[in-house]
């Protein structure tokens, strides 16, 4: 097939190469400042004289993170309620997706179902109701209270199911003709179909759990146990000057070490940041339609 | 009456299956959210932590009486809707626009690479981001003044003043995010058949026009989703941002009803009041969102979900 | 766009409940009693009762068998644990445990900064430990609702002289560990004089400009004038400021303005004795628009930092330490934070502090508050509300009491200045023990000699001798404020308590009613206007300001605090 650039487009696509370059040149500056910030010497850090490159290089902050026990537990806990957490989440989502996109002819409870579910996305009951839950539960102090009440993904159940909806109707066709039942069409036909959709809702998860700082320090009791942005929140929080007191003074200069925030900061992100590229596999893979043999 | 007839219908047809299937899920939500919900009740109580829900008084719409008692409480909720809003459209927008364009590239490792590092500012909290933003664009010595030195555009206290923080928060909020939404946009652009462009192409359409009638169609379902999902923020301005980043001379068009409600908590436990801005915000999202939801099914026969 | 909802509403409703005691500590008197030696021991012997520990009225009785008390508590994140030691099983437990027989269970622990929000999800569950701190509001709220123990006897009866001598230190921040003339809470009072704000300056610069330490309003305005435009720092550069101040304005620890209100005899943010003899708010007070005058044109001049409404004192701070900043008022501790990066960054820099100046012949009176940091309770369900009482009185014993002499190591500070308090679950310490200590050290520091110290002395006095020795930024800190006799940040404490040179708030209640109201209303409106005026508005907005104020219920609010101070 013959490809005909014409001048207008060659034009438009090394604009679009500069732009997109551009965009994300002003997005990696920030963290090239926090890479920056966590090689550099202390009194560079503190005085803001530190922009793109370290001043002062020195592996100290990541010395000082590598004897910190804490950062290091939080961090294989958080490693581990990913995992779980996102393994039950799709183990929920992709069934249910598939009900919710079941059409309204065939499956009248369809419509009930998707309002129960998109129902629970706007209304919530606050902080001390679910607390009170989580506690009636047995759940308090209990890993899988990270996990467990935020299991139904509502937002990414409705992505999936939207995507399987424009899915085309020949396969529900088919995979009745040959007698399949509901459970052999979502796991045979569905499921490998859904890659980039099942790609997004995983990495949405594995973001989700791996940034939730705030359930970790409600529903726990020490922070031994946090996962790693719950011990990051205390970490990276501004001092409360209001709160001094004599006996805190000996420990004020810990304070605002802002080399040691920055490497843990880098160090928290690092994995994420790492993962991603691995699920753009998925994202970029285009799907011949083609091969539905109706 | 023939939802229940179908639900006995469906043990003896294979939409038991369904049934099953979805039971986890529906278990779940019913155990952390739906019951949880009778805390909604906090919203029309004079709540004390002690007596618990069973046991405090009941004062109807008092509470929201006392939040609209506010001297500025009109200002903070039109500030609240404004930014929201402008946050709902950039947050369309941008992302679609930027999914489009990354499409074009044919280079792969450019492509990839591109997308991978515009989603980083995601993982940045408004904590560490509101002391970079500070400098950046800083009247006196940020970049943004600096580069805009270059067109003759006097220096512009971004952070201090209240006409442009507003585009402020929207600009930052759209510049964090956009990643997150790009990858949705281009998981739902690599759905499109291919021979629909292929078909295009053989009817004379130029990049432009397979956009236009290929591409675009071919997200809209997405699109459309999203934009209905997005209602739900309709009252969401942000707190985590405004918060890092508000001080009192913006207050006027960067107060909004979580930072007013976040002040008057430092006086006390406002439970109830907390409760019914809550109750306040849903209702409306919620009405919003089923508004949608009729308009799309009535006028262009289509259900978003 | 990812918008997580549960997430978001638990913030929106959790960020209300992150209550942090903003409450300024006030004002002390000075009545430090020397602890008696010998507990009185009077022992009541069971009668026959195997089943129940036999309790002893000896305030270090110990509980045989022992006994299990739940807690909870705020711990501060920068103390480094050692390996091994947990906060469920450190030193300080397993002392009340073989001394006290006291097995503490620590329901949770949770950084200071999210205690508040634990402890309200604790009462919402109407699940609370058996010993626990509360802020005022907190305190306010389970008073109310009859959920503690009443401390008054079991004070009376068990608390060592040490104890008592600290609780009932200031009879202001007494009455407020009570409620309804009981006692429910203990608390740490506040030293008054240790509240009020220093001038610090860097005495370099002013040897570079030749210039001396001002001693009037109107010479620290001319220092800030020549720090400003007079390059002190030698650099050929025009990059440093006059005056630090930050968005907080007049509440900062560090480059608050208290004290330059104070010179004018304006005293924002709390309550005075007006000419009527009411009581009235300081910020609403003619006298606030002459410091607000000023502040006005030093802005205008180029003195303050034009960003300066936008940064809180972590940014500000940037400024010192860079070397662009040589004149804050602040308090007496900000030599630990963050002088010392301005030293690290720069060992040549040099900063003293200066009591603060008056505008005219009237002496500068300092801003302070009385009150109590830390109000522990007992839950009326805990079946041993004695044992708080226990607990402090062997933190208490070790640390100053008789047991000091051979215990202080093992249990408040190490051999190597390790501060092990911060592992015991609640330390109290003397109220004005800082002074007393800034004399000892000082003088040993001088002779270069510590050995006739003991405790925490010798701990102090060891760091200062690290940083005269080695010139360790960390240590610095116990020099500039205890260690440098005449010219320690304690010396001028001191000459504030000696010289009563202190305007204490005549407010020191729980909020009133329309304060729970309307009060983040007014506070909002304060900032708004008083940053605007600084930053160029028309000073004539403060008049309208205070219309506005009293309209909004500042009216209604002075009337019920001068109703409260006529009823007390």
């Amino acid at each position: 097939m013959l490809e005909y650039k014409s001048w207008s487009r060659k034009l438009f696509l090394w604009c679009n190469v500069i732009f997109l370059t551009g965009a994300a040149f002003i997005c990696i500056l920030p963290i090239i400042n926090v890479l920056a910030v966590s090689f550099s010497s202390s009194q560079y850090a503190s005085a803001n004289a530190v922009s793109l490159w370290p001043k002062g290089f020195t592996w100290s902050a990541y010395e000082f993170v590598a004897n910190k026990p804490e950062f290091i537990r939080s961090f294989l806990i958080a490693v581990k309620v990913t995992v779980i957490g996102t393994l039950i989440n799709l183990l929920l989502a992709l069934p249910s997706a598939y009900v919710l996109s079941r059409s309204e002819q065939k499956f009248r409870w369809r419509t009930v179902y998707v309002w129960f579910f998109v129902f629970t996305m706007l209304f919530n009951g606050g902080l001390i109701p679910t607390y009170l839950t989580v506690k009636e539960v047995g759940l308090l102090n209990h890993f899988l209270a990270l996990i467990l009440p935020g299991a139904v993904q509502v937002f990414s159940v409705i992505l999936l199911m939207n995507f399987f909806r424009n899915l085309p109707k020949e396969i529900d066709e088919a995979s009745l003709v040959d007698g399949a039942g509901h459970w052999t069409n979502l796991l045979v036909i569905y499921a490998p179909l859904a890659k980039p959709a099942l790609a997004t809702i995983t990495l949405l998860a594995i973001v989700g759990h791996w940034n939730n700082w705030f359930s970790g320090i409600i529903y726990l009791n020490h922070p031994g146990d946090y996962p790693l942005q719950s011990y990051l929140q205390t970490v990276i929080i501004k001092p409360d000057l209001s709160l001094i007191s004599s006996n805190d003074i000996g420990l004020l200069s810990t304070v605002n070490e802002r080399t040691s925030k920055a490497a843990q900061i880098f160090l928290a992100t690092l994995p994420i940041l790492l993962v991603y590229p691995f699920f753009q596999n998925y994202f970029m893979k285009g799907l011949v339609m083609g091969s539905v043999k109706g | 009456m023939g939802l229940l007839k179908d639900g006995i219908e469906s043990i003896k047809n294979r939409n038991g299956a369904l049934h099953v299937m979805i039971l986890p899920a529906v278990i779940l939500l019913i155990l952390f959210n739906y019951i949880p919900l009778f805390g909604l009740v906090i919203a029309f109580q004079k709540y004390n932590v002690f007596r618990g829900v069973t046991g405090s008084d009941w004062i109807g719409l008092d509470n929201f009486r006392f939040i609209l008692a506010f001297p500025d409480i009109y200002q903070v909720m039109w500030n609240t809707f404004y930014i929201a809003m402008m946050k709902i459209v950039a947050g369309l927008i941008v992302p679609i626009v930027f999914a489009l364009l990354l499409n074009e590239v044919r280079n792969a490792l450019f492509k990839r690479s591109i997308q991978t590092i515009v989603y980083f500012p995601h993982f940045l909290s408004w904590v560490l981001l509101g002391g970079i933003l500070i400098d950046i664009l800083s009247p006196s010595s940020g970049l943004v003044n600096q580069f805009l030195a270059i067109f003759g555009i006097g220096p512009v206290f971004f952070l201090g003043d209240d006409t442009v923080f507003p585009y402020v928060l929207v600009a930052t909020d759209t510049w964090k995010d956009f990643g997150f939404g790009t990858i949705i946009y281009l998981a739902a652009l690599t759905n499109i058949d291919q021979t629909q462009y292929e078909a295009a192409l053989i009817d004379g359409a130029g990049r432009w026009k397979q956009t236009l009638y290929v591409t675009l169609p071919g997200m809209m379902p997405v699109i459309i989703l999203m934009m209905t999902l997005s209602l739900g923020n309709v009252l969401n301005a942000g707190f985590d941002q405004i918060f890092n980043l508000y001080s009192p001379i913006v207050y006027k068009t960067g107060d909004i009803i979580d930072t007013l409600v976040y002040r008057t908590g430092l006086i006390d436990r406002q439970y109830g009041p907390a409760a019914a801005i809550g109750f306040f915000k849903s209702v409306l999202s919620f009405a919003l969102i089923v508004a949608s939801y009729k308009l799309a099914d009535k006028y262009a026969n289509y259900r978003i979900f | 766009m990812n918008r997580k909802w549960t997430k978001r509403m638990m913030l929106s409703s959790a960020s209300l409940t992150l209550v942090m005691a903003m409450a300024a500590c006030s004002t002390s008197t000075n009545t430090t009693n020397p602890s008696n030696p010998g507990p009185a021991t009077v022992n009541e012997s069971g009668t026959g009762e195997a089943a129940s520990p036999e309790v002893s009225l000896d305030p270090l009785g110990k509980y045989d068998p022992p006994i299990e008390v739940s807690v909870a508590k705020g711990i501060n994140g920068n103390f480094k644990l050692e390996s091994g030691e947990t906060y469920d099983n450190n030193v300080w437990t397993q002392g009340y445990e073989q001394e006290l027989g006291i097995k503490l269970n620590y329901k949770w622990y949770v950084d200071n900064s999210q205690y508040d929000q634990k402890i309200g999800l604790d009462m919402a569950a109407s699940d609370l430990p058996d010993v626990f701190s509360v802020n005022r509001n907190d305190f306010q709220t389970l008073a109310e609702n009859d959920m503690l123990a009443d401390l008054s006897d079991i004070y009376r009866d068990y608390a060592s002289p040490i104890l008592k001598s600290i609780v009932e230190a200031d009879p202001k921040s007494f009455e407020a560990m009570h409620y309804d003339g009981k006692l429910l809470a203990i608390g740490q009072p506040h030293n008054l004089g240790e509240q009020v704000e220093m001038l610090w300056i860097r005495e370099d610069w002013l040897r570079n400009l030749g210039l001396s330490a001002p001693k009037t309003m109107d010479e620290v305005r001319q220092l800030s004038v020549a720090f400003a435009t007079q390059d002190p720092d030698q650099n050929q550069q025009d990059d440093t400021y006059g005056l630090g101040l930050t968005k907080d304005l007049f509440e900062s620890g560090f480059a608050g303005l208290k004290g330059f209100a104070n010179g004018y005899h304006a005293y924002p943010g709390i309550w005075i004795k007006d000419n009527a003899g009411q009581i009235a708010y300081g910020s609403v007070q003619p006298e606030m628009k002459t410091a607000l005058q000023a502040l006005q044109d030093m802005y205008k001049n180029g003195e303050l930092d034009k960003e300066f409404a936008v940064k809180d004192g972590g940014k500000v701070s940037e400024l010192t330490t860079g070397g662009k900043l040589g004149m804050v008022y602040g308090l007496f501790w900000i030599p630990g934070w963050p002088l010392n990066e301005s030293k690290t960054a720069n060992p040549n820099a040099e900063w003293k502090a200066y009591p603060i100046v008056s505008s005219d012949d009237q002496p500068v009176l300092g801003s302070t508050s009385a009150g109590v940091t830390g109000l522990t309770v007992v839950s009326k369900s805990a079946a041993h509300p004695e044992a708080l009482i226990k607990l402090l009185n062997f933190g208490l014993e070790t640390g100053y009491g008789e047991l000091a002499d051979t215990e202080f190591q093992k249990y408040h500070m190490g051999e190597n200045g390790r501060e092990l308090f911060h592992l015991s679950y609640r330390a109290l310490f003397p109220v004005s023990k800082n002074i007393d200590i800034m004399h000892k050290v000082s003088e040993a520091v001088a002779n270069q000699d510590g050995s006739g110290l003991r405790g925490e002395e010798k701990n102090t006095f060891d760091s200062a001798m690290k940083w005269v020795k080695d010139k360790n930024a960390s240590n610095w800190v116990h020099y500039a404020v205890f260690g440098s006799g005449e010219q320690s940040a304690m010396a001028i404490t001191e000459y504030y308590e000696k010289n009563n040179l202190m305007k204490v708030n005549e407010f020191y209640a729980s909020p009133t009613p329309t304060m729970m109201d309307k009060w983040s209303t007014l506070t909002k409106l304060e900032s708004e206007v008083f940053t605007k005026i600084i930053m160029g508005e028309s000073i004539d907005g403060f008049d309208a300001f205070v219309k506005k104020w009293k309209s909004l219920g500042g009216d209604e609010i002075s009337q019920e605090v001068n109703n409260w101070h006529q009823n007390k």
